[in-house]
């Protein structure tokens, strides 16, 4: 109980902290708004003949937007902080602390997390119901477990930065790692839903695991069922435990070759 | 008259003097950490690359976008990407400068005998510019061949647009003199020129189009410059020359405005 405070701690003081940078919430929260009208008026120019493409309307194509840059807007800064403290040395001062790196790290992050959530929700609601009116075909069944795959899209977001942040131990730089990934996620699943790659690379697609990052939410908002839920939910469950012991297991590995100068 | 005139000249040649060093030491500076140079740079290229993919996916759907077909696209994407890498090279403290005004290190710029608003901007360099400036050079090269006239053209409008580009971004750098820290700001104004860089301008209404030629040019800084590449024109060439340099004038008068309400934290820093 006194473990888990101590943690609840970090995040409180963590959103407290992000608070302070009002500006820069409201900042976030416009690019979030520019970047779904970009989205609207292109599928817009788009669809102006078929009315709709591979069953996605312009209003189902804008709530998915919504849905999937929810996820990949509200996620954490994990990968440039763990890079900063791995590389400048400022490990070596949480290491003899008494919390456990990774989970200081998590906590820290879930706390900016958890207020760019807050922030973006209610802006995505909005836009969504100004530029497009209700999601077609909703179901309020749909919810729960929309809601669960956001926060395992958000988690998987999370462990697979901080896997990426944890090779600084290794290379002296990292961001080009953290680009591509960042990439193959918006390109499998969030600039495009599965449904629009070719044959093949969309085969590909469903077993990596950035598709379920931000498709996967944005999918089960548009076109929910039964089947579509229990082929998702299971493999973001899974992928997100993998890529959290693969992060631990990376971290043992190496801070044991961690060599810190100065003072 | 004539010395006077003779004075100016040699005040632009000292200031591209300057901006050439600059270059040279930053580039030095980086290839003492090659590697990590190296990485950045092709991680950048890389990371580009990926939306060529997102555009042949929408092209292989339809055929033309609001009159843009695939190779205009990729040639929208060439001149946003090197003019932004150009920027990020050549003035790499583009994004910073409104920090650098609120923690007061402005100090060791002013004490410098050249124009604080040059000096500033292009004392850093953003390694992994390099990426990005290299892929629309790639990109330009697929599209329009070895054409060594418009490669002229494009690499004029690159420079052009990258001066208009920093030119805006520093305008909103700038209300920090007046408004604090304005950095939430020129990170909106960043955005909104980007963004609307990488799409077809034909797919926005008229309001927005009415911003993208006006307060946020991105119009001039792409889609001008793409028309021109596309169909030359003499008059469209000067006409785009004196706004770009209207622009690039106003943010150096605000800048300098804004300077004079400067107040130093009496930071002591070390410029290396």
């Amino acid at each position: 109980m006194r473990t888990l405070r101590k943690y609840l701690l970090v995040a409180e003081t963590s959103i407290s902290s992000n608070m302070m940078y009002a500006a820069n919430f409201l900042a976030g929260t416009f690019f979030f708004a520019l970047i779904i009208f970009v989205f609207l008026q292109l599928w817009n120019a788009i669809s102006l003949n078929s009315g709709s493409m591979e069953g996605y309307t312009v209003n189902r194509m804008v709530w998915y937007y919504i849905a999937a840059e929810l996820v990949v807007l509200s996620k954490s800064d994990v990968f440039r902080s763990m890079n900063e403290e791995i590389r400048g040395g400022g490990i070596a001062y949480k290491l003899n602390k008494p919390y456990s790196f990774i989970a200081y790290q998590f906590s820290d992050g879930m706390g900016q997390t958890a207020v760019r959530l807050c922030a973006n929700l209610p802006v995505g609601i909005l836009v969504g119901f100004l530029y497009v009116g209700r999601l077609e075909g909703f179901v309020w069944e749909s919810l729960p477990a929309v809601i669960l795959s956001v926060l395992f899209g958000i988690l998987l977001n999370f462990f697979m930065d901080a896997f990426i942040g944890m090779t600084a131990f290794w290379t002296e730089d990292n961001s080009a790692f953290y680009w591509i990934a960042q990439k193959l996620s918006f390109v499998l699943g969030l600039l495009l839903p599965l449904e629009f790659l070719p044959g093949v690379i969309r085969q590909i697609a469903v077993y990596l695991p950035f598709s379920y990052i931000a498709y996967a939410p944005a999918r089960l908002l548009t076109s929910f069922s039964k089947e579509t839920l229990t082929s998702i939910l299971p493999v973001q469950v899974l992928y997100t435990a993998l890529f959290a012991a693969l992060t631990a297991w990376m971290y043992m590995k190496g801070v044991k070759k961690l060599n810190v100068n100065g003072g | 008259m004539s010395t006077e005139a003779e004075g100016r000249r040699n005040i632009i040649c000292t200031h591209l003097k300057l901006i050439a060093l600059y270059f040279k030491y930053n580039l030095q500076a980086a290839m003492e950490y090659r590697a990590s140079f190296i990485a950045q740079s092709i991680g950048m290229f890389l990371n580009d690359t990926f939306f060529i993919f997102f555009w042949w996916v929408i092209f292989s759907k339809v055929s033309s976008l609001g009159g843009y077909g695939f190779k205009d696209v990729m040639l929208i994407w060439a001149l946003a990407a090197s003019t932004f890498g150009f920027l990020h090279i050549v003035f790499g403290n583009v994004r910073q400068l409104s920090r650098i005004i609120m923690n007061g290190e402005l100090d060791t710029y002013l004490l410098q005998p050249k124009n604080v608003f040059i000096n500033v901007h292009c004392s850093r360099m953003d390694f992994s510019a390099w990426g990005d400036f290299i892929y629309g050079y790639v990109l330009f090269f697929i599209v329009c061949g070895l054409n060594p006239l418009k490669l002229l053209l494009f690499t004029l409008f690159v420079i052009a647009g990258g001066l208009l580009t920093g030119a805006v971004m520093a305008s909103a750098d700038t209300l920090t003199f007046y408004i604090g820290n304005s950095s939430a700001i020129t990170r909106i104004v960043t955005e909104f020129l980007l963004n609307f860089s990488l799409y077809p301008d034909s797919i926005f209404g008229r309001e927005v189009k009415w911003i993208m030629y006006s307060l946020l040019p991105a119009g001039f800084i792409v889609f001008i410059p793409f028309k021109l590449l596309s169909a030359f024109s003499w008059y469209g060439l000067l006409g785009l020359m004196a706004v770009d340099t209207a622009y690039i004038c106003l943010a150096w008068l605000f800048f300098k405005k804004g300077l004079k309400r400067y107040e130093s934290g009496n930071l002591i820093t070390t410029k290396l």
